[in-house]
């Protein structure tokens, strides 16, 4: 039978650590400022004038307050141990020790019940990691699970990219999925894996991040009718009564719908393609909190996606004119 | 007399390139016109001047070619008020509209190939009235009166 015991100092395993060797000595001149452990270094110098003399006795004073440890006496943090006796048996005729100097967990488990802690480690790790210890896009998000479920997504575009390298092609599943609450925050990001499925979530992960706030007029619809051009994708949205739907390119339909726009009309001149109809929208959507970016050297170029001032609602463009708007729309 | 081309291009450009003051010719249109903005909030302030300085007491001493008036541009977190100011009826065709057309353009509706004023947007009016000249197109509607739809701003 073994037992687990402490170690006691009068142990004969009892060895101090080599780490804490100190020699004192004293420092020569070109080592003052460092307190030198090394053996090599306690030459004395020929000569040393009054004051590196009192500078060095300064020195002797300040060590000596200071805790350095006492290694004939047991560190309790440093020297514990774990060692367990052995007995001898019919098989091992001799008495056996393991000593074990840093103590976890996992050890002592390990000794006691080999096999229930082997089934611990890897319960753990299962909760975080799939197969091949890779991190699930979808933890640390700012949202929690029942938020995330309750979020409206819907992927806009998958395809499948490829890139040429020396060795070949390299085929990849891209993802664009757009996020949002239905109520006014909507976002999109874009993913890239393997497999259609992990894209698809690296893509929600990043469009949950993205997630902005658009300005809404009556919660329905936009405030006005607004234009926009990227590249060669011309787009306008306008707003129209209760009721009326969305009567738009599939692409804006999914976006507005994400965002809680209930009834507006759109149309997208020019170049159809899908992402840059959704860059636009985006653009003309989301105001932002953030003025212009310039583009003069102070905060870097001006950025093609921050162009415009994005849809500002009736209250901002009373405080700006400093004055009442007067409505005269008869629906 | 000048267009008002000229004026809404030199309105347009210090708001773009955010200059504090401009500096446009002594005419009863640009009087008219920069009343209206200042009306409706584009700009701070409307004075009388010379090519030096905004001062009142300096215009009555110069010349009428050395008459300007000034006017103060207004910006607010770091976006110029003013964003785009443009003709509606221009020499190569000019664009009269009755009060029904001028209720249907204030009220989100089409008249004439004239889009419909949008949220916070201006329409410059320019009436046959002594009293009432240069309006605008919601103040036109009001006071029942019609005429040539010169410049919009938003």
């Amino acid at each position: 039978m073994h037992r687990l015991a402490r170690a006691s100092a009068s142990s004969a395993f009892r060895r101090p650590p080599t780490h804490s060797r100190v020699f004192l000595c004293r420092p020569s001149t070109s080592s003052l400022r460092q307190l030198s452990t090394d053996p090599s270094n306690s030459s004395l110098p020929n000569e040393l004038s009054e004051s590196q003399l009192q500078d060095v006795e300064a020195i002797e004073e300040e060590e000596s307050n200071h805790a350095f440890p006492d290694v004939m006496k047991p560190d309790p943090i440093h020297d514990d141990l774990l060692a367990m006796d052995f007995a001898p048996t019919k098989r091992t005729p001799h008495a056996n020790r393991v000593v074990i100097r840093s103590v976890y967990e996992q050890h002592v488990n390990q000794m006691l019940e080999p096999d229930s802690a082997e089934k611990s480690e890897n319960g753990a790790e299962e909760d975080d990691a799939d197969e091949e210890g890779e991190v699930s896009p979808l933890s640390n998000l700012p949202l929690s699970r029942e938020a995330l479920g309750k979020l409206y997504k819907f992927q806009l575009i998958s395809r499948r990219i490829t890139q040429q390298t020396g060795k070949g092609k390299i085929h990849r599943q891209y993802a664009l999925v757009v996020v949002g609450n239905g109520d006014g925050l909507v976002g999109y990001g874009e993913g890239k894996d393997e497999e259609l499925p992990r894209a698809s979530d690296k893509a929600f992960a990043a469009a949950v991040r993205n997630m902005d706030s658009v300005e809404r007029f009556e919660k329905r619809t936009v405030w006005t009718d607004i234009e926009t051009k990227l590249g060669s994708t011309h787009i306008i949205l306008r707003p129209r009564p209760v009721g009326f739907g969305l009567r738009c390119n599939p692409n804006v339909h999914q976006v507005l719908k994400a965002a809680g726009i209930k009834d507006a009309s759109a149309k997208v001149w020019g170049s159809r393609n899908p992402l840059n109809v959704i860059k636009a929208l985006f653009r003309v959507l989301q105001a932002g909190n953030a003025p212009l970016a310039m583009g003069d050297g102070f905060g870097g170029k001006a950025k093609k996606l921050d162009k415009g001032s994005g849809l500002r609602n009736k209250s901002a463009v009373e405080r700006d004119r400093g004055r009442k708007l007067l409505d005269l729309r008869t629906y | 007399m000048p267009l008002p081309y000229d004026l809404c291009a030199r309105v347009q450009n210090a708001f773009r390139a955010r200059h504090h003051k401009i500096a446009v010719d002594h005419t009863t249109q640009n009087l008219g016109i920069l009343s209206i903005l200042l009306r409706t909030g584009f700009i701070s302030n409307v004075t009388r001047g010379t090519i030096e300085s905004p001062s009142p007491t300096d215009f009555l001493r110069v010349g009428e070619a050395q008459r300007r008036i000034w006017a103060e541009l207004k910006y607010r977190d770091d976006r110029p008020v003013l964003s785009d100011m443009e003709l509606i009826s221009r020499p190569s065709r000019r664009i009269f509209m009755d009060i029904g057309e001028l209720r249907r353009i204030c009220s989100g509706r089409r008249a004439q190939t004239i889009k419909p004023l949008g949220m916070g947007e201006i329409a410059v009016v320019r009436t046959k009235s002594k009293e009432h000249e240069w309006l605008e197109a919601r103040e036109a509607l009001q006071l029942n009166l019609d005429g040539e739809v010169i410049c919009r701003a938003r």
